[in-house]
């Protein structure tokens, strides 16, 4: 069974784990108008406005670092030291690994690199640059910051990259090529991303992340960075570390569907929580942490998917992306935010700023409400445009 | 355990389309590497890449008419890396000779490493912007890593485990040993795996910044050597389970294993430790002996950095044998193909595998002391081999080796 031992946020809700879990039981969204990044595209953006990387790692080391890899390094910090470990001297740094999941890694790094070419030429072109458009930089930075010399990997599938991840390094601890892994999911906020989403008619108009609802008309953007820091839970008991939450399954699964599109029918979102409940050995969930990003299309194939799956069952829907905004990789934030919840013992319901806009039933339940269960399980979704589906079971582990 | 087989192989390079093609040449040193006509390379020091020429028009929708998905391939809304990888795909599907409309298909995965993919129609879209000219959108679509992964999956309409390997020079190599395993793991019963790249201006502007691409063809383990020359293409392999009944088996994936150097963010650590490690990973996974070794595909850049590195970590794995195995860089003649290179140089492999024929390395006219290897110098031999290792050691130190074994 795969612990999770050490969590790392840095999130539209403040640098830390404590502020995301405080913002939620408060019920206080990080959506707001744009501050960082400059833009006329959309009205809010769930940017990461408190993250400052001088509080994690030193400011020169910073200065060189695109902001995927600042977010990513900074919660694998917070992480590392919430585990409690220490790469060198706790494992050898062969024993440790880093796999990452991120879709569009630094899209803005890479975007100023080109203008430079475009406008210069040649010889305007910056070698600082370079290094931080490539998707592996944040998991090279990592594995350098703390000498972590085991497997390393990075996988960029879209909305289920950091599910992807989630499941090679459990799979790299049941086999024994690890004993410890650092699981990061980020994404980046830029005003080139932005323009990217705005051509592609991606983004709300209205301006709000409420999903499911029947207003929805688009996402909101977000960013941020989620670590969880993954060892055997036999191996994490022995050395007394504290286990915030135990993963019990993580599916993957596929179907075809249309560039930039959802799977319409939510057969395969179902056919990856049935799969996950399956590998838990449990019949139903005590809570859904939803995939739904205020999109027509994503937030319909999935209440088609939890219908079909829990017939006249209702199981509360936790819908985070209504705090956060949205990006591809915060599979890892949900899940890290899932072990939070259930370690904790509470469950956010919609944020306070939302008046009831069609609320989807699943969606009704108190504010600050605590799990029924004495051990929950809660099942984390996502659903990829492109054809990627992804749930991961997570338990609390025990006291 | 169920053991995974290449049962297909499709390729598509600046040196051959089509497997035959490519084996052909390789086997004969022929380069591609030359002058690019994709984009203006006037200001660079190294302007010299290996380029896909002669790619043939291709109605895609018409050609994979006999699988499910092909309504979504439109014309005019597919890249030109998921061109190369779309055509080495069908060569591959075909070669395998396996029914692909009868198969289960939540039991067929899709793992493919990515690089650069569609970055050359983000450029064209921004200068076209730049120009005061409309651009479509839809030329943004093929941004991300997972593009081509999803449009191959869609036409083949597998609803699997689908996922996408993003590190940089080490991307396919890592996607075949992850699609072996899923084999032994049962997860899947059919793996499509490999990579595409395509050159872009990005990519080109970028390792020409860091002073890594050489004015002339790339001259790997040479003393003299400068750096890369860039490359594009695709591979991709069909794998399937040997108990499965197969038309025909080219090798077995024997094994991978990965390592970090954690050194820096695109320098490999010089002493060659790190990769010595995934070295005695991949061969401790096939459950070989370091001696069973026959030929080693290395990474092999031309970089001065990479190969002394390199050659420092085939002495750590192989000790006083180090000299003695036959290396060679493929590189030298495809040039370096970023997110395709390990599939590349994995198909390399499998044919020195299968046809007992080694490729050799081109443009070698100075041993380095540091790298005293036998590099197989401008002749391929012929070498009836059971065992093969492939290298590919990425910028940022993600280090994979592949093990491959005769069928």
């Amino acid at each position: 069974m795969i612990a999770i031992t050490g969590i790392g946020i840095m999130s539209s809700l403040g640098m830390g784990k404590d502020k995301l879990v405080q913002a939620l039981r408060e019920g206080r969204s990080g959506i707001a108008s744009p501050s960082r990044v400059k833009t006329d595209k959309i009205k809010n953006l769930g940017e990461a406005r408190d993250f400052d990387p001088k509080k994690y790692i030193p400011p020169l080391k910073a200065r060189k670092m695109s902001r995927f890899s600042l977010l990513s390094l900074c919660s694998a910090v917070e992480a590392m030291d919430d585990a409690g470990l220490n790469a060198g001297k706790d494992l050898g740094p062969f024993e440790c690994a880093v796999i990452v999941g991120t879709s569009l890694a630094s899209a803005e790094t890479t975007d100023t690199f080109f203008n430079g070419l475009m406008e210069g030429g040649a010889l305007n072109t910056n070698p600082i640059l370079f290094p931080e458009t490539v998707q592996n930089v944040a998991a090279s930075q990592i594995a350098i910051h703390f000498g972590i010399k085991g497997p390393s990997a990075t996988f960029s599938q879209g909305e289920t990259s950091a599910e992807a991840a989630i499941k090679y390094a459990s799979a790299l601890i049941n086999k024994g090529r690890a004993k410890a892994v650092l699981v990061t999911g980020a994404e980046e906020l830029s005003a080139p991303l932005l323009n990217g989403y705005y051509a592609l008619g991606l983004l709300s108009k209205k301006g709000f992340s409420y999903p499911y609802s029947n207003e929805r008309d688009g996402f909101i953007p977000g960013e941020g960075a989620a670590t969880l820091v993954l060892e055997d839970l036999d191996s994490a008991r022995k050395r007394g570390a504290k286990v915030h939450a135990v993963i019990n399954a993580v599916s993957l699964v596929s179907s075809a569907a249309g560039r930039l599109s959802y799977e319409t029918s939510g057969d395969c979102l179902e056919r990856a929580m049935r799969s996950a409940m399956r590998a838990s050995g449990i019949e139903s969930p005590d809570a859904i942490f939803g995939a739904g990003n205020s999109t027509v299309g994503l937030d319909a194939a999935e209440a088609m998917a939890i219908g079909r799956t829990f017939q006249g069952r209702m199981i509360p829907v936790a819908a985070l992306r209504a705090y956060t905004g949205y990006f591809p990789a915060d599979g890892a934030l949900r899940v890290a935010t899932a072990a939070l919840c259930v370690s904790e013992d509470f469950l956010p319901a919609m944020p306070g700023c939302f008046k009831a806009l069609g609320c989807a039933e699943f969606l009704d339940f108190a504010p600050d409400a605590a799990f029924d269960s004495d051990n929950p399980t809660v099942l984390v979704n996502s659903l990829s445009n492109g054809g990627s589906a992804a749930c991961a079971a997570v338990q609390r582990g025990e006291r | 355990m169920r053991s995974p087989v290449i049962a297909g192989i499709g390729v598509v390079s600046s040196i051959g389309i089509g497997l035959n093609a490519y084996w052909d040449s390789l086997q004969r040193g022929v380069s591609g590497i030359g002058n690019i006509s994709l984009f203006d390379t006037s200001g660079f020091a190294g302007r010299l890449g290996a380029e896909v020429r002669d790619f043939p028009e291709t109605d895609f929708k018409s050609l994979f008419s006999f699988l499910p998905g092909a309504h979504d391939l439109r014309p005019g809304r597919i890249s030109r890396c998921e061109s190369f990888g779309l055509l080495a795909a069908f060569e591959a599907i075909r070669d395998s000779g396996l029914d692909f409309s009868s198969i289960d298909h939540e039991r067929v995965a899709v793992v493919l490493g990515g690089g650069a993919g569609g970055l050359f129609s983000v450029e064209r879209f921004k200068r076209s912007i730049r120009e005061g000219r409309k651009a479509r959108p839809s030329l943004l679509m093929p941004f991300c890593a997972s593009a081509l992964t999803d449009l191959l999956a869609s036409v083949i309409g597998s609803r699997g485990y689908r996922t996408t390997i993003s590190t940089a020079c080490s991307s396919s190599n890592t996607a075949v040993g992850m699609a072996g395993e899923l084999i032994e793991d049962g997860i899947a019963d059919i793996v499509i795996t490999g990579g595409a790249e395509s050159l872009s201006e990005t990519t080109f502007a970028g390792f020409n910044c860091l002073r890594a691409v050489d004015d002339v063809p790339c001259r790997p383990f040479d003393l003299e050597r400068k750096g890369i020359s860039l490359g594009e293409g695709a591979a991709i392999f069909v794998i399937a389970a040997d108990s499965a009944s197969l038309p025909k088996r080219y090798a077995r994936i024997g094994g991978y294993g990965l390592s970090a150097d954690a050194h820096h963010v695109t320098a490999p650590a010089p002493d060659g430790q790190c990769i010595a490690m995934a070295i005695m990973n991949a061969i401790n996974y096939a459950s070989v002996s370091i001696d069973d070794i026959g030929y080693i595909n290395a990474h092999g850049t031309a970089t001065k950095a990479n190969d002394s590195a390199e050659a420092n970590a085939l002495k750590r794995a192989f000790g006083k044998r180090a000299g003695a195995i036959p290396v060679s860089s493929t590189k030298s003649m495809i040039g370096h193909c970023l997110g395709a290179a390990g599939a590349m140089e994995a198909a390399a492999s499998v044919m020195a595998l299968y046809r007992g024929i080694l490729p050799p390395t081109m443009n070698y006219a100075t041993p380095d002391p540091e790298c005293d290897l036998d590099v197989i110098p401008d002749k391929s031999r012929k070498a009836d081999v059971g065992a093969v290792l492939s290298n590919s050691l990425a910028f940022g130190g993600n280090n994979t080796a592949l093990v491959l074994l005769k069928a």
